[in-house]
């Protein structure tokens, strides 16, 4: 069996200068408060052994995940840790270098040097240091080396983490990795996610394929109805070759040249063929000559009817002027008869004017005759001045007679010329009239002239002034009311055919719609025969055989987990008992089985019992289960007796026990320690004295000062025994 | 599976109801199976597997299930019906039929299975693709022929008519609700 024999580490971890320890003696302690040194020295053997192995989320242990070889204190410094082991017959000297390379890389070196003076490197060494040690890190983990974490970890009261902490302690984090990675990929999850996503998918196929065949039916019903029961594509195609030939022989009996249409070969050619036929029907119904000679007849009637009524108002407008005419006749005497008396009238005005002017002469002497003797108011003026007879108030008098005599005069005058203008007014207006009227019936007469010429060019005859136009227009439109009801006959049967090619449109047209609905359906018909549906089929195969896959890889790393742990127990199984209740002395517990639970495909599940089967949990105490711990690290190891390895490394494996359990733990080492070199890592001062006082192999101790980043770890040896 | 036959088969699910539109189904599947030229075909009604059907140089004996949910029971009965079969040299089969639109029938080797509810993804695997492409045609088109008839019908007709076409049937006939 190979045990250390001399380890030297130098800028590892918390190391800095080379620090040399000889394990010559069964066992080895080493000693210190928290944060000296000690686990690392630990640390140094195992990543000796094992490298990059030891580092990482692959271990199980937490505090290895980031975990950092070289010094950190130490700005360009190389981690290396040369370790001795021996047996019987040789002696390896294994070395382990990190170094720093370019660009701040890690280089590891392994060196393998034999007691003859060979030595191999590099993958050889890694080779042959395999087949030296002949155990893997989990092995290590579970026989040689009991890290404080997988002691910690079984102190848990949570099942499935004592469950894992247990799994580590038998070294069988590996396969509890692997279930973790497994059902990290969630494969079962993933494939529901798909399935959900592809029954949304086919939810909206069902509803698209429910929407068509609602409309397919409804496309049928009316179908039916317009008399097409059984609405199929040749169907629709023996329609079409009616319906084009219904077309000529209409354009042949119209004296039209037939149009091309071309007949549809598919379903799919129905709409070009019904838009083609809908514009020959339109061309048909515009061109064919009865429509022709109906349209021209309408516009000749209603040229016709425009005159007719064009003469009769011209004719109203004539008989409203008579009209006029004759009343102004009534009321002034005629046209002549009003320029007379409006001369006359005039004539009468121009006389009554000079009288006033006559009037207003005299009454201008008078006043001029008054004025004067006014101003010879010298004169008596009751005396004549021109008799020189008495004349008492003379001026008096003759003013007053001759104002009275004078407005009397103009009075009279002046109310003659005023009814001889008011007349005058009358007559201006009845002339002006008379000469309105003159002017319309001119005009009246023109467009009476003009009509008939219009009528007699529309009628393609002269007609003279002896023409009545009225009764010869009338009996024009009766004959064109006449032809006109003989070609509305002809042009409704035509158009009736028209309406038949129509309704045959029609019913192509459902026929269509019906035959395209079809389709349709048939398109989501063809999805499942589609590339990208087959793709997604076989992409969905392709899963469900990984999910296949993945749970059989899962069931097969559960059952060798659980296979392997049941070994590793059953051979153990009688030590782990003995070392517990050596540890305990519980005087409740005669004896400890750790239960594998019965494989459900699942992780490993332990149970803690007593010898009849009953749960122990709820009765241990922490410093029960550390022993727990313990017992089945220790049992693991003993059980491995006939490992390579030689020794076993226990690190702080005094916690959480009281001084009985330590005083066990010591006597339980004691018996480990006839078949394994012990080294051991404690700051339990009561622990070293108990190692000190009771443990019977020979021991070294190397004492751990105070650490510091610039000094490392302070290390003394001294050798108790 | 065809739109038509989709539509005509929610059509029979819907008139006759979950459990009797399996056993028209199994009748269809038996009928399926003759017209693709099978040589014995036997459609049980009855305790047992549900068709056992000679095709050529292969024998199958299938248990048949039809759902509108992602899965189908398979029964410990199922597996012990199938096993005693598959000792007279027929392959077990588990011929399951979502009804759904863009569903076809799986046709599942039996002899990995377990019993349990059973989903059609679970079945991927260990599906008969040759055999479900062979028979899914044939099942279109016996459900098209046969539909308006087995619609009014239902399970006489079609008992009816396997043995017109020589198929064994041993049954007992279920009555519509």
């Amino acid at each position: 069996m190979l045990v250390p024999r001399r380890l030297v580490v130098q800028g590892f971890r918390g190391f800095r200068e080379p620090v040399e320890f000889h394990f010559t003696q069964p066992a080895t302690l080493l000693f210190g408060e928290n944060r000296s040194g000690k686990s690392s020295t630990l640390n140094a053997i195992e990543w000796c052994l094992f490298g990059d192995d030891c580092i990482g989320k692959q271990t199980g242990i937490r505090e290895r995940i980031g975990w950092i070889v070289p010094n950190g204190h130490m700005s360009a410094a190389d981690a290396c840790v040369e370790l001795e082991l021996a047996n019987s017959k040789n002696s390896y000297v294994i070395r382990r270098t990190l170094r720093k390379g370019a660009k701040k890389a890690l280089v590891g070196e392994l060196e393998l040097r034999f007691s003859d003076g060979t030595s191999c490197t590099a993958d050889v060494a890694q080779q042959r240091l395999a087949q030296l040690v002949k155990a893997e890190f989990r092995d290590f983990m579970t026989t040689v080396y009991q890290h404080q974490e997988a002691v910690r970890a079984v102190l848990t009261q949570e099942p499935r983490e004592r469950n894992d902490a247990i799994d580590r302690l038998l070294g069988l984090s590996v396969y509890r990795n692997l279930l973790d990675a497994l059902a990290k990929v969630k494969a079962a999850e993933r494939q529901r996610a798909m399935r959900a996503q592809f029954d949304a998918f086919e939810q909206r196929v069902q509803t698209a394929l429910q929407t068509r065949q609602r409309d397919l039916e409804e496309l049928r019903v009316e179908a039916a109805s317009a008399g097409v029961p059984l609405p199929k594509e040749a169907n629709a195609l023996a329609r079409a070759t009616r319906l084009q030939r219904l077309l000529d022989e209409f354009a042949t009996d119209s004296g039209l040249a037939p149009q091309p249409i071309a007949l549809p070969g598919s379903w799919t050619e129905l709409p070009a063929f019904e838009t083609a036929a809908r514009q020959a029907v339109v061309w048909l119904r515009t061109e064919m000559p009865s429509t022709k000679e109906q349209r021209e007849l309408y516009a000749r009637q209603q040229g016709l009817l425009k005159l007719k009524t064009d003469w009769e108002q011209a004719g109203v407008g004539r008989d409203a002027l008579g009209r006029g005419t004759r009343e102004l006749d009534v009321e002034f005497g005629g046209q002549r008869a009003v320029a007379a008396e409006l001369s006359a009238t005039l004539l009468s005005i121009e006389e009554g004017r000079i009288q006033l002017r006559q009037a207003n002469g005299r009454a201008a002497l008078v006043n001029e005759a008054i004025a004067y003797l006014e101003q010879a108011g010298a004169e008596p003026a009751d005396t004549c001045p021109l008799c020189s007879h008495s004349a008492p108030d003379l001026l008096t008098a003759l003013r007053r007679q001759w104002q009275e005599k004078l407005q009397a005069e103009v009075a009279t005058i002046d109310g003659r010329i005023q009814e001889l203008t008011q007349r005058k007014k009358k007559l201006e207006v009845g002339a002006q009239r008379y000469r309105d009227l003159n002017e319309q019936l001119q005009r009246s007469l023109q467009r009476l002239t003009l009509c008939r010429k219009e009528i007699g060019d529309r009628l393609g005859r002269t007609l003279g002034d002896d023409d009545d136009p009225l009764p010869i227009l009338v009996a024009e439109l009766e004959a064109i009311e006449e032809c006109g009801r003989k070609l509305r006959a002809v042009v409704e049967d035509k158009h009736r055919r028209l309406e038949e090619a129509e309704q045959e449109l029609r019913r192509i047209r459902l026929i269509h719609g019906v035959v395209h609905s079809e389709e349709k359906k048939r398109t989501l018909e063809a999805i499942q025969e589609s590339p990208p549906f087959k793709a997604l089929e076989a992409a969905r195969d392709a899963v469900a055989e990984w999910v296949c896959d993945l749970e059989a890889v899962r069931a097969s790393v559960a059952a060798v987990a659980h296979e392997e742990a049941g070994a590793k127990l059953k051979a153990a199984e009688r030590t782990i008992d003995t070392y517990f209740r050596a540890l305990t002395r519980h005087p409740a517990v005669q004896g400890v089985r750790l239960q594998l639970e019965e494989a459900r495909g699942q992780r490993n599940s332990y149970e803690v019992t007593d010898q009849d089967g009953k749960d122990l949990t709820p009765i241990l105490s922490q410093g029960d289960l550390n022993a727990l711990a313990l017992a089945i690290f220790l049992g693991l190891a003993s059980a491995s007796a006939d490992s390579d390895l030689g020794f076993v490394m226990l690190d702080d494996p005094s916690q959480s026990l009281g001084s009985e359990h330590k005083k066990q733990l010591v006597k339980v080492l004691d018996d480990v320690a006839q078949n394994k070199r012990l080294l051991l890592a404690t700051m339990d001062r009561e622990f070293r004295t108990l190692l000190a006082d009771h443990l019977q192999k020979a021991k070294t101790e190397y004492a751990f000062g105070e650490w510091g980043p610039e000094t490392g770890p302070r290390v003394t040896r001294d050798n108790p025994s | 599976m065809k739109t038509t036959t989709y539509e005509c088969l929610t059509r029979l699910h819907t008139r006759h109801g979950p459990r009797i539109f399996g056993k028209i189904c199994q009748k269809f599947v038996a009928l399926a199976f003759r017209a693709g030229g099978s040589s014995h075909v036997v459609e049980r009604g009855v305790q047992g597997v549900d068709v056992d059907a000679i095709w050529g140089t292969e024998r199958y004996a299938l248990e048949i299930r039809t759902t509108r949910t992602n899965s189908v029971p398979f029964l410990s009965k199922d597996v012990d019906g199938l096993a005693s079969r598959r000792q007279d040299g027929y392959r077990p089969m588990l011929g399951a039929l979502q009804l759904r639109v863009l569903a076809r029938w799986y046709f599942a080797n039996a002899a990995f299975l377990r019993p349990g509810p059973l989903t059609f993804d679970a079945m991927r695997p260990i599906r008969h693709r040759e055999l479900e492409g062979r028979v899914q045609p044939l099942f279109d088109t016996v459900v098209e022929r046969y539909f308006e008839e087995t619609l009014a019908g239902s399970q006489a007709y079609l008992d009816h008519l396997l043995r017109q076409h020589g198929v064994c049937v041993e049954c007992e006939t279920l009555s519509s609700p």
